[in-house]
């Protein structure tokens, strides 16, 4: 991951340009609307340009109301690059998020350039964004997902789960997301006696277990 | 090279002998220092849920309760069967310390890498 922060960012007595842009960067990155909706003036005056076009919305309430509709769903949610800076007397905040939301893996990349007022509140944002841009399996993490639901053992795992990992090409991953008990414990199992690679097994913590396959043959 | 020791177990709390002399067996194993498993199947998944050993004691044996925590406590395992659990409505949650739910292949993993199994009718 590529951060670049300004220097004492944190703790800083006096609010500049670049003290505000790093507070809402960092806000913005754990996902604390609350905490960024305080970096607002209440009378913010957001425009956005998006993929869509321009859009244009006003107060702090609104203006953290859409941050929280692109990036609070998300699951996982990962910060690939940031920077947080000053370009003379405005303040600069750009952050590429790799996430996983209702329609698969994105990339999306925002531009802000923010206003902060004399009170060290942003009274304005300007925002590029990228749109959320899918990533194509082929691209270079070669990712693919197959949810495997509650299927177990007597019902028809295995199968599916050879039937998936062959439409995949040899060296790509399979993410299985599985709810199912003994599937947790199986899929490693079957993977392995199937000749392919285990790469992770991660808990996201709301039931499921994510088990990422390299196709081995 | 798997050396686990893999006892089958299908009985519940209906049949106390043949619920409890896998457990006899697989403890023995554990205290020697085995890596011994208790496979149990059918009813017997019932056994590895909290409260499911409770009154499972058979005439000349050991107390299943206290069996399978003395057995736990060696270092032994129990596997419960994904494909009968399910149907139960066994869940994660419902589990007794030392037991987890598992499929075939894992069970189908550890012989092809040379686990040994054992029987109990």
């Amino acid at each position: 991951m590529l951060t670049i922060q300004a220097p004492g960012s944190t703790g800083a007595s006096s609010k500049g340009p670049r003290d505000v842009a790093a507070a809402f960067l960092d806000a913005l990155a754990e996902r604390e609307f609350t905490a960024a909706r305080s970096v607002l003036a209440q009378d913010v005056r957001f425009r956005m340009l998006v993929p869509g076009g321009l859009m244009t919305d006003e107060g702090a309430d609104a203006t953290i109301g859409w941050f929280r509709s692109w990036f609070a769903e998300a699951d996982p949610f990962q910060v690939e690059a940031s920077s947080a800076d000053e370009v003379e007397g405005r303040a600069a905040v750009t952050y590429r998020l790799r996430l996983h939301n209702a329609n698969g893996w994105q990339l999306i990349e925002q531009h802000l350039m923010l206003d902060v007022n004399a009170d060290g509140r942003v009274g304005a944002i300007d925002l590029l964004c990228s749109g959320f841009r899918p990533i194509a399996v082929d691209e270079p993490d070669r990712v693919h997902q197959y949810d495997a639901g509650d299927r177990g053992c007597a019902d028809g795992l295995a199968g599916e789960f050879r039937r998936q990992i062959q439409h995949i090409p040899i060296g790509h991953v399979l993410v299985v997301s599985t709810r199912d008990p003994a599937a947790k414990e199986d899929l490693p199992s079957l993977a392995r006696l199937m000749g392919h690679v285990i790469r992770s097994i991660e808990a996201p913590g709301d039931g499921r277990l994510l088990v990422s396959v390299e196709r081995g043959r | 090279m798997s050396e686990k020791l893999i006892f089958n177990c299908t009985y519940g709390k209906e049949e106390p002998e043949r619920a409890t002399l896998p457990f006899v067996a697989a403890n023995i194993a554990a205290a020697a220092g085995q890596d011994a498993i208790v496979l149990c199947t059918i009813e017997a998944v019932w056994l590895g849920t909290k409260g499911g050993t409770d009154g499972v004691a058979q005439p000349g044996l050991p107390v299943l309760g206290h069996l399978y925590a003395e057995f736990i406590d060696n270092g032994g395992q129990v596997w419960l069967c994904g494909a009968c659990a399910k149907p139960r409505g066994i869940t994660e949650d419902q589990l007794e310390k030392g037991s987890t739910i598992v499929g075939a292949a894992k069970v189908v993993e550890e012989v092809v890498a040379g686990a040994k199994t054992v029987a109990f009718a």
